[in-house]
């Protein structure tokens, strides 16, 4: 077979066998593993022990160090340091030092809390290899491994707050990423990923775990590989789109076609994949003036690398590439993850002995991929604040389909749609408005709009249409429903929307701190985290923000109320001086804790207790931030509903747990959601019941919910 | 790819696309109608082993085929190799709720990545064969198709019940596209087009 004969050719590299050698040497204790999934002894990497090509390595390694611009930048960074001679831009890596900048004590607290909970949250039985070695010192190992690796070593660096926090801000001087050379970017985005690359074990991929519902169980590693790339590939586009004006972005764009070049030469196919899919994605793509402004050259040399991708023949550029080259090497994983899944689906294997085609043609794959793990990268200087900022860019899994519209959204806004010219291509403003949804778009551009549609609308998001989803710009009468839907309206108010990118953190229990990035309002009370935080944005931002300020002067007797009661949970509709509409509709309210069992039917992936004030009016249950990290009287909240979820439909049952006897697990089985609330007041969860369940099976009253929202103006 | 008459001699190639989320049975679609009869033989390496001729309305096309099965999550790579295709695929399994509502999504992105208001896709309910186990209604699939004015088609790659079909009327319905829009479409054309002008952004 034509592929097999080309694949035993590739452990004969000479360099190749050198660096196994070197790992002989270092002991590689995943080495055997490998050794009973080759076949054939003659193609398998440990076979030869020349070291006669180790040279060039070297070389390459000293070539790398002794570029001037590295120790340039790096004296660079140290000037920085003591002069901080740039001025704040407007970076998101700067989340971090903003953060650290603020109360570190109060910041602390929420570290533990949040290390807490997420502790709690995280499922014991997952394996956790693909902590990343090159993290920093401090990093702690045991974080929730549901978090994509980059986001925990992220947030392990935030973790640590002790008396360093000083010297840490200033210990990041990565203004932008203009002003790291694309060597080192490339040299760290690759020291990143090597980890990962090299614990993938060969029975995440026999097994096709990746596919499958456990996958983090299953394949961790190849998970989180596939989070990487998705990863760089949106730190990516949001950084290019960071930049308000043409030639800066165009800049941008220069740099990071500079840094995948440097990713070429690292051989790190996997990362500059994700790089080029990025500089070729919809949002940059399209960004006409900024294209015309990058030279030339980089033009023709991202066509080159692009080119390499080319999936034209079953990508047989990129094969021929990765047989040619020599190691180090991380390879385009999706390539072999491609190759297992239809080896799988043309050989199944149902258990019993696997038929020998299917062993044969694994066997190859898992010794080609192997081979790339002997993989040595040690050369790379790391390069902590470097590494830091890319750590610190980071959004939330669940939202990154909500992340791809932002970003196609923001690059709409930067470089609106110009009527077809010289191109003469048939320019579709549908898309436009599709991707606008409810935004109010130029004139210009809703004026072209060719079709209003209904295929475009409430499309996207893995939502089905829902016709009267405009309402839930106001507030939203079915948050979990139509979560994403509130894209569009948080956005309107947005100047830049990248909201979901910059809220990153929020989900990381920082959301007090990091809502002015998002919406630009000002810095409110601090709140703990939310789970939804998209709806979240989309509530303070929402145009009837003010509208609830009619709620406010309420607030203080509704306190009184409470502080009087000394408890956390009332009953209203006693004499409690509500505000009108609450009081109309209001059955129950009280102090909560809540969690999110499951989300469109998985278990997510981050998940932690919060603290909600929450009030059952109708069929409906308001939601309302909490203001300060502990406290459960109504003064402890927010005054205006967070937001609003319609429970017609869902189910309500007792949950009997040992930990939390005083939990409600509240389903929407319709859309595979399920939460736990935990009712703070052990004597009314009585109440709670059956007040829910009388709730649940009154008939869904979205409209009388609008109406309520909106009487409240 | 190109316009019939560049290369006469040659038969028309058609890129075309198979999306659709992971676990519909794209892959095996694939396969079905790429490896007729001789699955055993299939090698997913190889340069071609994604292609294939035939006569499609008394005309011969080749029919090279972008899966991607497997790679589902690598959703930022999706924009990238959407921009090659020429028709689409949109698969969804009937025993699968959640395939069935990501849909929409994957046609819109098509329509924003081509830029159009409409592009040659079928929408494919594979697993018709899985009667008892069906999630998703015949009526639902036909109303959704209807909403992205797609076609749509029941066929179960098990059965090898209307795999050739779904290929050949996606190939009729890219030969209707370009025929209307020949001046503006093909894209390798139009690559070439814009590597002439400096990289035009636009398609």
């Amino acid at each position: 077979m034509m592929a097999k004969m080309k694949y035993s050719e590739i452990p004969r590299d000479l360099s190749s066998d050198s660096i196994a050698a070197y790992r002989l040497a270092q002991g590689s204790p995943d080495r055997d593993k490998w050794k009973r999934n080759s076949s054939e002894g003659r193609g398998s990497p440990e076979s030869g022990t020349s070291s006669s090509d180790s040279p060039p390595i070297r070389l390459f390694h000293q070539q790398l160090s002794s570029r001037r611009s590295t120790s340039a930048f790096r004296s660079h960074c140290l000037g920085s340091r003591k002069e901080s001679p740039e001025p704040p831009d407007e970076v998101e890596g700067n989340g971090d030092a903003f953060l650290r900048s603020g109360s570190s004590h109060r910041q602390c607290e929420m570290d533990q809390q949040h290390r807490r909970s997420s502790r709690r949250g995280a499922s014991p039985a997952q394996p956790t290899p693909y902590i990343l070695h090159h993290s920093l010192p401090r990093s702690a190992g045991a974080k929730s491994s549901s978090l994509p690796a980059s986001a925990r070593s992220g947030l392990s660096a935030m973790l640590c707050v002790d008396g360093s926090a000083m010297e840490r801000q200033a210990d990041c001087p990565v203004q932008s990423i203009v002003h790291v050379s694309a060597e080192s970017v490339a040299a760290q985005l690759t020291l990143l990923v090597v980890p990962i690359f090299q614990n993938i074990q060969p029975e995440e991929l026999t097994s096709c775990g990746w596919c499958k519902s456990n996958k983090l169980e299953l394949a961790p590693n190849v998970v989180a590989m596939t989070r990487h790339f998705n990863h760089v590939s949106f730190w990516t586009v949001q950084e290019i789109l960071n930049e308000p004006n043409v030639r800066p972005r165009a800049e941008v764009v220069s740099h990071f076609i500079r840094i995948a070049k440097k990713l070429h030469e690292l051989n790190n196919l996997h990362t500059l994949m994700a790089v080029v899919s990025a500089l070729r994605s919809a949002p940059i793509y399209r960004l006409q003036k900024t294209w015309a402004t990058v030279t030339k050259k980089d033009v023709q040399l991202l066509e080159r690398l692009a080119d390499l991708f080319s999936d034209h023949n079953n990508s047989e550029k990129l094969r021929q590439h990765m047989d040619s080259l020599k190691l180090p090497c991380v390879p385009y994983l999706g390539l072999f993850l491609s190759d297992v899944n239809f080896i799988d689906v043309a050989h199944p294997h149902h258990g019993g002995l696997e038929s020998q085609r299917r062993q044969l043609q694994m066997n190859n794959l898992l010794r080609i991929l192997a081979n790339y793990q002997q993989s040595d990268y040690s050369f790379l200087p790391v390069k902590n604040h470097v590494m830091e900022y890319l750590r610190s860019a980071k959004y939330i899994e669940e939202l990154q389909k909500l992340l791809e519209d932002d970003q196609y959204k923001l690059s709409l806004k930067l470089e609106p749609s110009t009527p077809p010219s010289s191109t003469g291509s048939k320019e579709s403003f549908y898309d436009v408005k599709s991707a606008m949804g409810q935004l109010n778009v130029s004139p210009r551009k809703t004026a072209s709009v060719r079709k209003p549609a209904a295929t475009s609308d409430g499309s996207g998001h893995g939502v089905k249409f829902v016709p009267g989803h405009t309402k839930s710009r106001s507030l939203g009468t079915n948050i979990f429903r139509n979560g994403s839907n509130h894209a569009p309206s948080y956005l309107k108010e947005n100047e830049v929307g990248s909201g979901v990118w910059r809220h990153s953190l929020a989900n990381h229990g920082f959301d007090s701190t990091l809502r002015n990035l998002i919406d630009d309002s000002v810095q409110e009370e601090s709140t703990t985290t939310t789970t939804t935080t998209t709806s979240s944005c989309a509530m303070n931002s929402s145009p009837r923000q003010s509208l609830h300020g009619e709620l406010d002067p309420s607030a203080p007797h509704n306190n009184d109320n409470h502080s009087a009661q000394g408890s956390d949970h009332s009953l209203s509709g006693l004499d409690s001086p509500l505000p009108p509409p609450p009081i109309r509709c209001c059955c129950i309210q009280g102090c909560v804790r809540k969690k999110a069992v499951l989300k469109d039917g998985r278990r997510p992936a981050v998940s932690a207790w919060q603290r909600y004030w929450i009030q059952l009016s109708g069929s409906n249950l308001l939601f309302y931030q909490s203001k300060h990290l502990r406290g459960s009287d109504r003064s402890d909240f927010r005054r205006r509903p967070f937001k609003a979820v319609s429970i017609t439909g869902w189910s309500v049952e007792r949950h009997h747990s040992p930990r939390h006897p005083d939990s409600v697990l509240l389903k929407n089985t319709q859309k595979g959601d399920a939460y736990k609330l935990r009712i703070v007041c052990p004597d009314a969860i009585e109440d709670w019941l059956n007040l829910l369940t009388l709730a649940i099976e009154t008939p869904a009253e979205s409209s009388d919910d609008a109406e309520n929202l909106m009487s409240f103006e | 790819m190109s316009k019939p008459g560049d290369r006469s001699s040659v038969a028309q190639t058609y890129k075309i696309v198979v999306v659709g989320g992971g676990g519909v049975g794209k892959s095996a679609i694939t396969i079905q109608f790429i490896q007729s009869y001789f699955v055993t033989d299939y090698d997913p390496t190889i340069e071609d082993s994604y292609t294939k001729q035939c006569v499609i309305d008394d005309v011969v096309a080749k029919l090279d085929i972008l899966d991607t099965a497997g790679q589902e999550e690598f959703s930022a790579m999706r924009e990238q190799y959407m921009r090659s295709g020429e028709g689409f695929l949109l698969v969804y399994s009937v025993a699968d709720r959640s395939s069935f509502d990501e849909l929409p999504r994957l046609h819109r992105q098509i329509l924003r990545v081509k830029d159009r208001d409409e592009f040659p896709m079928l929408m494919v309910a594979n697993k018709a064969d899985l009667q008892h186990q069906r999630m998703v209604s015949s009526d639902e699939g036909h109303s959704l198709a209807r909403q992205l004015k797609v076609p749509y088609l029941e066929c179960s790659a098990k059965l090898r019940m209307n795999v050739d079909l779904a290929f050949h009327e996606l190939v009729r319905l890219i030969r209707r596209f370009q025929a209307l829009e020949r001046p503006l479409t093909s894209s390798k054309d139009q690559r070439q087009a814009r590597k002439r002008r400096k990289m035009c952004m636009l398609l």
